[in-house]
């Protein structure tokens, strides 16, 4: 080849490299991973949303010798209705908010999929919808606290099987009769003030819950207080709670945690990726370090066995898992990335956007509807 | 007589022999090995059953959480992964510049061209082994910095070999415009600046749709963009074996449309190279 | 047939913008048959080095044609049959001979066995040296070296640019042996030299160039005018008297036993050396005085 034709086969080349790079390339792909933000403290929509359910005005605690009254704090009566027995763990689910996240979307999709009478056959029997009703639901211990929208509830269903008694100002119970010697204890109900209503198979619960809202009795310190209520899943578990959530092949570390811990905390956030905090707290710092360790390395395993089994959820699940030591607490952080969680529900029902939402709709802390 | 591909080998051969007994390479090669060994001493990784528990630099914690050993170790892979491509690049741009001109030396030259060897042949057969020696280079210190992770954590990532063969591909542009300018004037110092100018315009380049909004609409920013479109995306060669590192997929298009981009930008220096070296006189 | 055929060979070298040319080759004609051992002589500057380099495709002829063994220049097959020593070699300073041979082998398409590139080391005197690295080698053991890589394949065109420069007389005597043995082969020989002595030892054709042109080109016998006088030595111990009557006269000062016969003719000269024999002289040297290559040389550099 001349050097002329070189030298024109050359610009040729460049011509070509020019067309390839320019028109062939994209937007630089991302490098990392897209970062999770963990629910590690109460955010500002979170803070607002606390002060607007703070709407229950108890009375103040009698005020110390020589001191001025305090003045009375307004509470959420949701978490002051929580009938919180010592030892007992509470777990609370912002009902409304994960409806409307991208999980609850996805969720609802599935099993209105499945089932399209899922939910609405529950609004023909109890007369509560609960895609639109439901504002928060609580498991303490045995008990079951629901808030939200229920002037159109049905008792009917109730009294077939128990008798209504009122309580206190504004509260109605429906006690069904005891069974059987030996059979299984049956759920009491009660409805109170047409937000809140509450499930337990001890009526004294109930009772006590109902009171602890009128003022007739103290608030359990062991309850949520409402600078924890953030995420859409919040609880605490005690530490001696925690060996019942493990099953016989982590029987050990659920000891372990039984051991060490004195409180667990859980927070999750799903408003878009799926993210969740636990945080351990104790008393014996050196203890929680080991555990956090032990954790850690349990965690690592269960990823590495996830992988070989080909379990891709649990693997992914773990992927982002982490476990933060220090000052006496660990915190154990885990997540499902969004676009994870679009594959995870991918043909099970139809996909729907997460929608916000809107000021004084359901999810944002005021009345549902 | 041997087949073209045979004297291009055989060129490559040894330009390889040659290397290996220079002081510089040896130097380099010495300095990263030095590199290697402060990784291996200084990096302190504990390891509890396939869980990182906490990693140390020089005594100093540089991760605060216990996650697995793979996770944790993403950002140090990525780290090394863009310290084995930039920096394996650059050890070519110096390592390697001297080369082509010691190729025209005279007195070499001429017997040279004596032999039954095409011109073209000393050109490529020089490219190819320049090629093969910083592919090695490269390699030596990413799978050696693999290992010696490995080594510590259990944990065996392929970011840095990954690197290490994506800087070779980008080197190929820039050691093609290296020889092109060693045929315009024989001197080591003129070809490692233009291996310099070309390894900076490269990593503009891979970053130009970010730059060009910085120029002024019209002829300023058009001038720009037509510029770098031919140029090797060496950052975004670079990105891809930062993805290897976070586990993240590679996407196979875009880095055909980078290293085929690369590859045609390398023949294009590569021609001119041959086209001076055709016509000159020695 | 010819082992290298010039026509109007031209070249011409030109500066920035064709600025400052300067005529090397001006149509340069020369045919050299094949087993010939031809020797290239001129000033400096007159083109020898510019037409060894473009008669092996080194440099690009401006003008003009070349052939090499039949062929093309730019034909590997045909540079494959020579064997190049240029004028300043330089080989990579970290080899050892073995592998700068082994090397060029490879470049050549040969494939010898250690044990005959070992024996071509030896045949050019760097036996001891062989497994040395090249940078530490005397000039005189690198201009072997280059003399071992241009022999290497035993080409049919060896082109030598002053192969003895940097050798020892020895040296130089055990490369000229070298360069009889190709020839004797039938290997054609293309010598350029400064040292004259050297290549009238060795070349039976001589050419002079002389800018850009040959000038003077055929035999060397042919080449050399008759000589004006012979330069007789003696043995010590010979009559003056009866050798000045022979015909002899002292011509060299401070050598006793050498004289001079003035004239070109041979019978005279026998017949002045029978009657210097007769009168107990014993012939020890007879030269043609005007008659050797520094003669032709100065001639035709000065036409």
């Amino acid at each position: 080849m001349t050097p002329r034709r070189l030298l024109v086969a050359a610009l040729a080349l460049l011509a070509a490299a020019a067309l390839l790079l320019s028109f062939g390339e994209r937007e630089p792909a991302p490098t990392e991973r897209a970062r999770v933000d963990f629910p590690t403290h109460m955010r500002e929509p979170e803070a607002e949303r606390s002060e607007r359910r703070a709407t229950l005005t108890l009375p103040a605690p009698p005020p110390e010798a020589g001191q001025p009254a305090p003045a009375p704090q307004p509470r959420d009566p949701f978490l002051v209705g929580l009938p919180v027995k010592p030892g007992e763990p509470i777990v609370v689910f912002e009902a409304n908010a994960l409806r409307h996240s991208r999980l609850g979307e996805l969720f609802v999709g599935c099993v209105l999929a499945r089932d399209p009478r899922a939910f609405s056959g529950i609004e023909d029997e109890l007369g509560i919808d609960p895609l639109k009703d439901l504002d928060r639901v609580a498991f303490v211990g045995d008990a079951v606290v629901v808030s939200g929208f229920f002037d159109r509830f049905k008792p009917e269903r109730l009294e077939r099987d128990a008798r209504p008694e009122p309580h206190g100002d504004a509260g109605q119970l429906w006690i069904p009769e005891p069974g059987p010697e030996g059979s299984a204890a049956r759920t009491a109900f009660a409805l109170w003030k047409d937000q809140l209503l509450l499930a337990s198979t001890d009526p004294e619960d109930l009772r006590r819950a109902i009171d602890q809202l009128e003022g007739r009795a103290p608030v359990p310190d062991a309850g949520i207080p409402e600078d924890m209520a953030y995420g859409e899943v919040y609880g605490i578990i005690p530490g001696a709670a925690a060996r019942r959530f493990f099953g016989s092949d982590a029987r050990g570390l659920g000891e372990r945690l039984a051991t060490v811990a004195s409180r667990i905390e859980v927070h999750a956030d799903a408003t878009s990726d799926l993210a969740a905090v636990v945080r351990v707290r104790g008393e014996d710092a050196a203890g929680i370090s080991d555990l956090a360790r032990s954790l850690g390395a349990a965690l690592s395993v269960a990823r590495v066995e996830a992988q070989a089994t080909d379990d891709r959820q649990f693997a992914e699940l773990l992927e982002s898992a982490r476990v933060v030591d220090g000052e006496g607490a660990l915190s154990l952080e885990l997540a499902v990335p969004a676009e994870r969680l679009e594959a995870w529900f991918q043909g099970c029902g139809p996909a729907h956007t997460a929608v916000a939402p809107a000021e004084g709709a359901p999810g944002d802390g005021g009345p549902a509807r | 007589m041997t087949s073209s591909p045979g004297n291009v080998l055989a060129v490559a051969r040894d330009l390889l022999r040659e290397a290996r007994a220079r002081r510089w390479t040896l130097a380099l090669l010495a300095g990263v090995t030095a590199l290697l060994l402060l990784a291996a001493f200084g990096l302190e990784l504990e390891v509890v059953d396939g869980a990182l528990a906490a990693s140390r630099f020089f005594g100093r914690p540089s991760h605060g959480g216990i996650t697995a050993a793979d996770v944790a170790l993403r950002p140090l892979f990525e780290a090394v992964a863009y310290m084995v491509f930039y920096g394996g690049t650059l050890f070519g741009v110096l390592a390697c510049a001297d080369f082509a001109p010691a190729l025209l030396a005279p007195g070499r030259i001429e017997h040279l061209l004596s032999l039954p060897v095409r011109r073209a042949e000393l050109v490529l057969g020089t490219f190819l082994g320049v090629e093969l020696l910083v592919l090695a280079g490269a390699v030596y210190g990413g799978l050696g910095l693999a290992l010696i992770v490995a080594a510590k954590t259990g944990v065996f990532g392929w970011a840095p070999v990954a690197a290490a063969a994506l800087g070779a591909v980008g080197f190929t542009g820039v050691y093609a415009v290296m020889m092109a300018a060693a045929m315009v004037a024989r001197s080591a110092a003129l070809s490692a600046a233009a291996g310099a100018v070309v390894w900076v315009a490269g990593i503009v380049a891979g970053n130009r749709a970010a730059i060009a909004p910085l120029f002024e609409p019209g002829l300023a920013r058009a001038v720009f963009l037509a510029l770098t479109a031919p140029l090797p995306r060496l950052s975004e060669l670079g990105r891809h074996a930062a993805r290897v590192a976070n586990g993240l997929p590679l996407d196979p298009a875009q880095l055909a449309v980078q290293a085929g981009g690369t590859a045609l930008f390398a023949a294009a220096a590569l021609a001119v190279a041959l086209a001076l070296f055709e016509r000159k006189d020695f | 047939m010819l082992a290298i055929e010039a026509k109007g060979l031209t070249k011409r070298y030109t500066g920035a913008f064709g600025r400052n040319a300067q005529d090397a080759l001006r149509g340069l004609d020369l045919a050299i048959p094949r087993g010939a051992a031809f020797g290239l002589i001129g000033p400096n500057g007159a083109g020898k080095t510019t037409f060894v380099k473009a008669l092996l495709g080194v440099v690009h002829p401006t003008a003009g044609e070349v052939r090499l063994l039949g062929g093309a220049p730019s034909d590997p097959r045909i540079r494959a049959r020579v064997g190049y020593l240029p004028e300043r070699l330089r080989l990579p300073p970290a080899w050892t001979p073995l592998e700068i041979l082994e090397s060029v082998s490879r470049l050549k398409g040969l494939r010898p066995r250690t044990a005959d590139l070992l024996a071509l080391v030896e045949d050019v005197g760097l036996a001891e040296a062989a497994r040395r690295r090249t940078g530490g080698f005397s000039k005189g053991m690198k201009q072997r070296l280059g003399l071992a890589v241009a022999l290497l394949g035993e080409p049919d065109l060896l082109v030598l640019d002053e192969p003895t420069d940097g050798l020892d007389p020895l040296g130089r005597v055990h490369v000229r042996s070298l360069l009889a043995r190709a020839l004797a082969r039938g290997a054609t020989l293309l010598l350029n030299s400064h040292l004259l002595a050297e290549t009238e030892r060795v070349c039976g054709r001589i050419g002079v160039l002389v800018k850009g042109r040959i000038v003077r080109e055929g035999p060397l016998e042919a080449l050399a005018p008759p000589p004006a006088a012979w330069r007789v030595r003696f043995e010590p111990g010979a009559d003056g008297a009866a050798l000045q009557a022979a015909g002899f006269t002292n011509g060299v000062a401070g050598a006793e036993t050498t004289y001079r016969f003035a004239g070109p003719d041979a019978a005279a000269l026998n017949a002045a050396l029978d009657r210097a024999r007769a009168a107990g002289a014993l012939l020890a040297e007879l030269s043609p005085e005007g008659t050797d290559l520094e003669a032709v040389y100065a001639q035709a550099v000065k036409a």
